[in-house]
């Protein structure tokens, strides 16, 4: 008859020396006998009873015993470590080198979502985004913005809203005080903002510095550029080519926000402007760059609010043309903006939630390398301590007893570890926190959070759980030996076969890292390919003026006598900078419209930039009908619209953005926005309104001379700004683009080279645990007349075949996933063979060196030696 | 001298009547019926090791039953020195009891 033990009873087990176990079964005993006599219940009740009665003498007795047994454990594992220094050395390295990547990644991730916790009524605080289709897409996607219209609306017809608040991204101009001039971008906003978000006023009342039209409120760093020491309050701001505004205020922006001004502007500002408020209250204009920001009632729910604002698009949001086309407003938390669903137009440089994922992703990935590393050599060493096992077990050690023993130790080396990946982060924090994508996005990870203690608790939590996990699997493994035949000298390595595991791990590890460093060397080669690149005009002696309020004929006529000019064009966007303005062009070779790149320009533009046109003609300044109907194509637009050749298309018409249009001329393809695609579909036009640049090239070697007399002609050319120049060269060199490319770069270097420290590390322990296994056979050939190389070979033999496979599968695997994001890229490097080899020979060579290093001492040791031992 | 307690002196008795069927769960019941009260585990267990720690009792473990969850039976010994110590404890009580006067109702305490 099978009796059950209470639970309590298993419980009591666990928790209580096994010396009271008698004492626990003298209580089951009690209780069976109990439901004979007096039933279940009244049973269940006694023991209990018992069981509370004693309960101090039962925590002090676990205590205790716990206390002691993890002492024990704690020395025995100390002991191990220090026997077995080299292996564990490896252990700690391997597994310190992820974890170091892993603590920077949850450093950031921390401090990514702490971001806007300051405010109190964070948990109340929405922000409504729009799913929106503007004519310029076919498609709709998530805006973080909505009409400004919508805020109004909140606050008069749904009660359930206690405050919206109008905030408008684009205050962007050059504010002159004194004598000197200082760029400055910031919002607009009005005074509520300080209702709903805490931001700490220093100087400026809250609830008026933003109530007049005209009103600024500067953040420290931005007073400080502009006044120095002295108080800001009361001063005047003249913004060029503007209006002036008054300081009201200085703000406190050290805290954590998503937001990103170094000014807040007054929105009656906006309002007070015809021009301005007519663009506002056309929502498919103001759409683009105006923010709702709304406080919840105490008790509504946003729910409530979600369900009614359908209704609010219906009636108050519809284009009767039908291009642009609101399909949802969503609210969304204050707290999920940053690290949440990737919005366009979003107000300060946000990280998307891909990128937490894409960063979680890739350290797990990291981490099991590195617990493979360990379980492998861990499983390898078991051999070698099968008898310490076997001891243990005959001593009286359950086999929980000796699990937990292999559990400390793996978490004790992880904690080890984690203290070698501390130092580590340390260096690598200010790496991170300078890469290009980072300082340029103001998202660095706070340092002060490394003297915070929640987050070393949390590291340490993290590290116990890496421990545990790393040491599971060998920790069953070697407590399973069965004590009698292990000490008789029998070892069965049953169960998941060491040795296979140990050869997949190795061949998955040189794989990976092979694939890695074949992938960076092809980036690399892209990287200079691109720095050094073709881009189809003339990129040196290039300088690019900004127009700005000037016409260009009058800057056109002040430069073109100049000495160190060779030549002068106008154009209306800068190419290979990241930005285009797209336009919508179709023929009717092609059934659906594509999207160009468009530039106007004037006639100088193409032998200015050097631009090759090979069929055709140039701009004429003499037919009217070219400002209005002609079109130069570049190659890429003539083949993408579906006329054959250059020649082809001269004379047949093309239709911009419902326009219809000549071909004139065809132009050898550029570079238009990113030097990843060079055969973007190009098209110029002869627009002078649209003239928003003038493009100079200098005669060689006089560029500095041109600058001096530029500075000279713009001060008196009667512009209210100041000079906006670029040499076009650096500005290529120091594109967004290149930038976050090196960034890329940089990151994936240092993984590849993770990997293969780890991948070595691994093999180097390997090839250590079996050079000492094999002593006494390498004793014994060398008496028999092996050579050293002999021995090498026949040691290195079987890690040079797994090498072999990694390299044949890690190859073509390597080709395959880059020809994947190669195959979109059309400015692209060569890739030949070369680099696959340079790939190999170099993951190989490393794999060898670890190997050999081994083998060969091993087989230098002194015969007599080994085969004294024993 | 250093005599048991009562509640020693009543367990190490218990082993001693008890004999083979000495273990935790009948000393307890049999302690709990002469004293007509529920004796918790504790208030029986550690005397019980505290007398073996003194060398009054040995204890000896059995084979795990099915009906303990797998768990031995802890059977308990009376000592030589056990035994001693119960017959220094007697002496001493009839020391005690021994030429003790009349207890008369009228007795009253000395007024101070």
């Amino acid at each position: 008859m099978g009796k059950k033990s209470p639970t309590l009873a298993k419980i009591l087990d666990v928790i209580l020396p096994p010396d009271l176990h008698h004492l626990i079964g003298d209580l089951e005993e009690e209780y069976h006998q109990n439901i004979t006599s007096v039933g279940a219940t009244k049973a269940r009740l006694i023991f209990w009873s018992q069981v509370i009665r004693t309960a101090p003498y039962f925590i002090f007795k676990s205590l205790t015993w716990n206390l002691i047994m993890l002492l024990n454990y704690l020395k025995v594992t100390w002991r191990n470590i220090r026997k077995h220094k080299s292996f564990s050395l490896i252990n700690i390295l391997g597994l310190a080198a992820s974890m170091s990547v892993c603590l920077l990644i949850i450093l950031f991730i921390v401090d990514q979502k702490s971001y806007d916790q300051f405010n109190s009524k964070a948990g109340r605080i929405y922000r409504i985004t729009t799913n929106y289709k503007s004519p310029s897409n076919n498609e709709a996607i998530s805006f973080a913005t909505s009409p400004a219209s919508l805020t109004d609306k909140l606050n008069e017809n749904y009660p359930s809203v206690e405050k919206a608040i109008h905030i408008r991204g684009g205050f962007s101009g050059e504010m002159k005080y004194d004598d000197d001039t200082f760029k400055m971008e910031g919002l607009y906003t009005e005074p509520d903002f300080f209702r709903l978000f805490d931001f700490k006023l220093l100087k400026g009342n809250p609830k008026t510095a933003l109530a007049k039209p005209g009103s600024v409120i500067l953040t420290r760093k931005a007073a400080r550029k502009i006044f120095g020491d002295n108080d800001p309050m009361g001063k005047t701001l003249t913004e060029l080519g503007d209006r002036n505004y008054t300081v009201t205020g200085i703000i406190d922006k050290s805290v954590k926000t998503h937001f990103q001004f170094e000014a807040l502007v007054s929105y009656a500002t906006l309002l007070s402007n015809p021009q301005k408020q007519k663009m506002l209250d056309d929502w498919t204009q103001s759409i683009y760059e105006s923010y709702t920001y709304l406080l919840l009632k105490k008790g509504a729910s946003i729910q409530d609010l979600t369900q009614k604002l359908p209704d609010l698009i219906a009636s108050s949001y519809q284009d009767p043309k039908k291009e642009s086309v609101i399909k949802t407003f969503q609210p969304q938390q204050l707290t999920s903006i940053n690290l949440g669903p990737e919005k366009a137009n979003e107000i300060g440089m946000v990280f998307p939630a891909i990128i937490a994922w894409f960063l979680i992703g890739f350290g797990v990935i990291i981490i099991l390398i590195a617990c493979f590393n360990y379980i492998s050599l861990t499983v390898a060493r078991a051999i070698n301590r099968s008898k310490e096992v076997g001891v243990r077990k005959v001593m009286g050690a359950f086999r929980s007893n000796v699990v937990k023993q292999f559990l400390a130790e793996s978490i004790v080396i992880a904690i080890l570890s984690l203290i070698f990946a501390l130092a580590i982060l340390r260096w690598m924090l200010p790496e991170f926190n300078s890469l290009n994508v980072i300082t340029f996005t103001k998202n660095q990870i706070d340092t002060s959070l490394l003297t915070d203690y929640y987050v070393y608790a949390i590291f340490f939590i993290f590290s116990v759980l890496i421990g545990t996990l790393a040491g599971l699997y060998p920790a069953l493994y070697l407590s399973s030996f069965n004590p009698a035949k292990v000490l008789k000298g029998i070892t069965t390595i049953r169960g998941l076969s060491a040795k296979g595991l140990r050869k997949t791990i190795t061949v998955m590890q040189f794989t990976f890292s092979l694939v890695f460093i074949i992938s960076t060397l092809i980036l690399v080669k892209q990287f200079n390919f691109m720095i050094n690149t073709d881009y189809g005009f003339n990129r040196e002696h290039i300088v690019n003026i900004a127009l700005q309020d000037i016409p260009y004929d009058r800057l056109e006529h002040q430069l073109q006598n100049q000495p160190s000019v060779a030549s002068v064009a106008a154009s209306s966007k800068i190419p290979a900078l990241g930005s285009v303005t797209g336009v919508w062009m179709k023929t009717d070779s092609i059934s659906d419209r594509i999207r160009g790149h468009y530039f106007s320009v004037d006639e100088h533009y193409i032998s200015t930039m050097g631009l090759d046109l090979i069929a055709g003609r140039n701009f004429n300044p003499a037919l009217a009908t070219d400002s209005t109907d002609a079109a130069i194509l570049s190659t890429a637009s003539v083949k993408k619209l579906g006329l054959k050749n250059p020649q082809e298309a001269l004379n047949k018409p093309v239709t911009i953005d419902k326009h219809r249009c000549n071909i004139i001329g065809v132009i050898k393809n550029f570079i238009s926005v990113a030097p990843l695609q060079s055969n973007d579909p190009i098209l110029l036009q002869f627009n002078p309104r649209k003239y928003r640049y003038a493009v100079v090239k200098t005669k060689a070697g006089m560029t500095s001379d041109f600058v001096k007399s530029l500075k000279k002609k713009w001060a008196n050319i009667g512009s209210v700004y100041s000079l906006q120049y670029k040499i076009f060269d650096q500005q290529l060199q120091e594109s967004p683009f290149i930038l976050v490319f090196g960034d890329f770069l940089k990151v994936f270097g240092l993984i590849s080279a993770f990997a293969i420290l780890i991948s070595c590390l691994g093999l180097l322990g390997m090839a250590m645990f079996s050079a000492e296994n094999r002593v006494k056979e390498i004793g014994i050939r060398k008496v028999l007349g092996a050579s050293i190389s002999d021995i090498v070979m026949l040691l290195s033999k079987e890690y040079l075949l797994l090498i072999g496979i990694a390299v044949i599968i890690g190859t073509p695997l390597a080709w395959f996933i880059n020809n994947l994001w190669m195959q979109n890229v059309t400015n692209r490097t060569h890739v030949g063979p070369l680099i696959f080899l340079l790939g190999i020979a170099g993951t190989a060579g490393l794999a060898l060196l670890t190997i050999g290093s081994q083998t060969l001492r091993a087989a230098r040791a002194k015969s007599i030696d080994n085969l004294k031992s024993e | 001298m250093d005599i048991p307690t009562r509640m020693e002196e009543l367990i190490l008795l218990s082993v001693w009547k008890l004999q083979q069927d000495a273990y935790g769960l009948e000393i307890k019941k049999r302690l709990s019926e002469l004293l007509e009260t529920n004796l918790s585990v504790g208030a029986v267990y550690t005397p019980l090791r505290r007398l073996k720690k003194r060398g009054y009792l040995t204890s000896w473990d059995s084979e795990p039953t099915e009906e303990r969850g797998g768990r031995s039976k802890r059977f308990y010994k009376l000592s030589s020195k056990g035994v001693q110590a119960l017959q220094q404890v007697k002496t001493v009580e009839e020391q005690a009891w021994s030429d003790l006067p009349e207890l008369g109702l009228s007795w009253n305490p000395a007024k101070g």
